[in-house]
């Protein structure tokens, strides 16, 4: 098998990564060369039978990965700006808790603004607001990082932001809920309003992409945060209800497509969820368009690749590559159809492939996740519909509607005491080191070459490869 | 060529190319000509701009915030940075840089270094000389010249304010709650009645009452 024949853009994706790491080392032109060079190394490596026709798709394939990493490079050097006072009108696009502060970002005339306001402040998402202060460079906001840090510019700069803005006075102009935001801040409010603390916790992720600190805390000690950033397992999850619901109706696809698109906008279109729902319609629109269904690898490279070309400082958010390792390992290993024993590898693959970058990102990983995670997502996959559904007639006003809401309370708890028993017995932590970084880009290489079915010997040497160039992509 | 040695010919290829990569990497590793991404504020007032703004200032109008000359290029301020940093010595920095930039070029703090007593914030000034205490050091003279340049740089309270005895229309247009109208009609009071004295003045502007007044005190100076 080749990547040529079943997943080629895995090959410009890999390309394009590697391309977008090396932006802060090397020049554009010379990025996008080491891009080529590690989009060809990998093709050469993963290819064990090369298909018709590959001299000719070769060259078009290094170009497709070279120049775009030019272009990507470019639009990597961050904007220049002047310190520069300003007051006007904003948009409040998102607001979260950030440190002792509140950071929010604003849609202003003066592009997309980062400021960190005092708590008392109290902004909301979707008000309008009327701001004054200083436009400084991002970087600027925040102290200094080492190589291989948590940098909150890179984090901001992935959302989408462009600079940072000190300001000294916000005042609201018009009440939240004449935007697409206003929504979410209604919805936040009903839902802290009205739910018992662990179902609220979860909905609030689960609908709103917000995280309530006590319930992220916890996940964040069991090794099963990713439950609560939307990601594919929950538009995955949601798009099999649907699926279900609507398997009789003619246009079950487009319903379904849209539905999901709704709720990944619901969710604040975090870059997980965009790339699952990437995935997800290329495999609706594969059998419509090509005849025939997509290949998952290809699909998770394709999704993954149109976010870094809408954005490519994505490429250091957290959420993108998490999900989009996640992914690559679990469509590699479960090739060819679902068994128990593929699960349960997929499961293992899943964590040891992420544990260097969610080891760099909290510092820590808990052992104990290895053993959750293999209970946690068959278990939230049924908490998460069903606290869902029995939240509603509490959320409508119904009489009564507790009784099922409390039900619910209690089954987040049993898991929350398993989970803290298991962590118990299970207490070591993982400590972030650049050998477990290695070793996790081991993993993904492994896995892609299962995936790829190169052969044992090609698949060593391409994790091999993955293991000692892993260090480009920190 | 059989399939076995041609398999054996594209893994070499592949670990070659790879190979390649890395000597790429390794041997143009940060010799950007155009200077790689980092978080410095990039091209801003040259040090004659600035020197001719300060003038400027000092003589008559003032220089608003964002009025700069495109045309000019911007030169690099040199500071010498001295102490516990990974490489001191003459250091290049863009204009209006804070220390966290200039102490970032020098390759960051050392584990010595006395973070609590340094200002990572501070504004610089271009031929500056800045000294990193180490913990323990009594950091006077390294605390003097970083108060200086602290105190020197923000001794500029009016900048990025608005004159309103010199503002043109569309400058005071940009104050909160003043619009087209507004900004003539002060145009028009300071021309008929002389210029304004104090901020309180703007009150017998007609449209100016005393919470627009408070919203806009910040953002105004008066120059008689």
């Amino acid at each position: 098998m080749s990547p040529l024949a079943s997943a080629p853009f895995l090959v410009i994706l890999s390309g394009w990564c590697a391309g977008i790491a090396l932006s802060t080392k090397l020049s554009p032109p010379a990025a996008s060369l080491a891009a080529s060079l590690f989009g060809a190394g990998f093709l050469l490596i993963s290819t064990k039978r090369w298909p018709p026709g590959w001299k000719r798709v070769l060259p078009v394939l290094l170009l497709t990965v070279s120049l775009p990493v030019f272009f990507m490079n470019l639009r990597l050097h961050p904007k220049t700006v002047r310190e520069e006072s300003w007051m006007g009108q904003a948009w409040i696009r998102t607001e979260r808790a950030w440190g002792s502060k509140r950071a929010v970002t604003l849609a202003s005339p003066k592009g997309r603004l980062l400021c960190l306001l005092e708590p008392e402040a109290r902004p909301l998402e979707g008000e309008r607001v009327q701001v004054s202060g200083t436009v400084v460079p991002l970087e600027s906001l925040f102290s200094v990082t080492s190589e291989g840090e948590f940098d909150p510019a890179r984090y901001w700069r992935a959302k989408g932001v462009e600079f940072g803005f000190r300001c000294s006075s916000v005042a609201a102009v018009d009440p939240p809920g004449n935007r697409k935001t206003g929504w979410r801040t209604r919805l936040r409010k009903k839902l802290l309003l009205s739910l018992s603390p662990l179902v609220r916790g979860h909905l609030l992720a689960a609908w709103t992409g917000e995280k309530d600190p006590e319930v992220a805390s916890m996940h964040r000690r069991w090794g099963t945060a990713h439950l609560l950033a939307v990601s594919g397992f929950h538009v995955g999850v949601l798009g099999a209800i649907l699926l279900w619901c609507l398997r009789r109706f003619r246009f079950k696809l487009l319903v379904c497509s849209s539905l999901l698109w709704g709720y990944v906008f619901l969710t604040g279109c975090a870059s997980s969820a965009c790339r699952a729902m990437g995935m997800i319609q290329l495999g609706f629109l594969g059998p419509v368009l090509a005849g025939r269904p997509s290949s998952p690898l290809n699909s998770v490279s394709v999704a993954g690749g149109i976010l870094l070309l809408i954005n490519p400082w994505l490429f250091w958010d957290i959420g993108w590559r998490l999900s989009v390792i996640s992914a690559l390992i679990l469509c590699s290993v479960v090739r060819g159809g679902v068994t128990p024993m593929r699960g349960l590898a997929a499961s293992l693959a899943i964590w040891m492939g992420t544990s260097g970058e969610a080891s760099a990102a909290f510092e820590t990983v808990p052992l104990a996740g290895l053993v959750l995670n293999l209970f946690a997502l068959p278990a939230f996959s049924f908490l998460l519909p069903v606290a869902s559904v029995a939240a509603i007639p509490v959320l409508a006003g119904f009489p009564g509607g507790w009784v099922p809401l409390w039900g619910m309370e209690g089954l987040f708890e049993a898991w929350a005491r398993f989970a803290d028993c298991t962590c118990m017995i299970v207490h070591w932590q993982i400590a972030s080191s650049p050998w477990l970084w290695n070793f996790s880009a081991a993993i993904v290489g492994g896995a892609v070459a299962y995936g790829l079915e190169t052969g044992v010997s090609n698949g060593l040497i391409l994790s091999l490869c993955a293991f000692f160039c892993g260090g480009v992509f920190r | 060529m059989d399939d076995r040695k041609k398999a054996v010919l594209f893994i070499s290829a592949g670990l070659l190319c790879f190979a390649v990569a890395w000597g790429l990497v390794r041997g143009f590793s940060g010799k950007w000509p155009w200077g790689a991404p980092t978080g410095l504020a990039g091209p801003s007032w040259s040090v004659r701009q600035a020197m001719r703004a300060t003038e400027e200032t000092e003589a008559g109008p003032p220089v608003s915030a964002g009025k700069t000359d495109p045309a000019v290029p911007a030169e690099n301020w040199i500071v010498y940075l001295t102490g516990e940093v990974q490489r001191p010595g003459i250091i290049e920095i863009p204009p209006n840089s804070r220390l966290f930039q200039a102490v970032e070029k020098a390759g960051g703090l050392t584990a010595r270094a006395d973070r609590d007593n340094v200002n990572l914030a501070a504004k610089l000034e271009d031929g500056g000389h800045i000294h990193i205490p180490a913990v323990g050091q009594t950091p006077e003279d390294g605390k003097n010249l970083l108060n200086t340049v602290s105190e020197r740089m923000s001794t500029n309270p009016s900048a990025g304010r608005i004159d309103v005895n010199r503002a043109t229309r569309a400058e005071l247009e940009s104050l909160p709650g003043v619009g087209p109208k507004l900004a003539q009609a002060i145009i028009d009071d300071r021309t008929a009645n002389g210029p304004f004295a104090r901020p309180e003045d703007l009150l017998r502007v007609k449209g100016i009452g005393p919470a627009k007044l408070e919203k806009m005190k910040e953002m105004i100076l008066v120059r008689p």
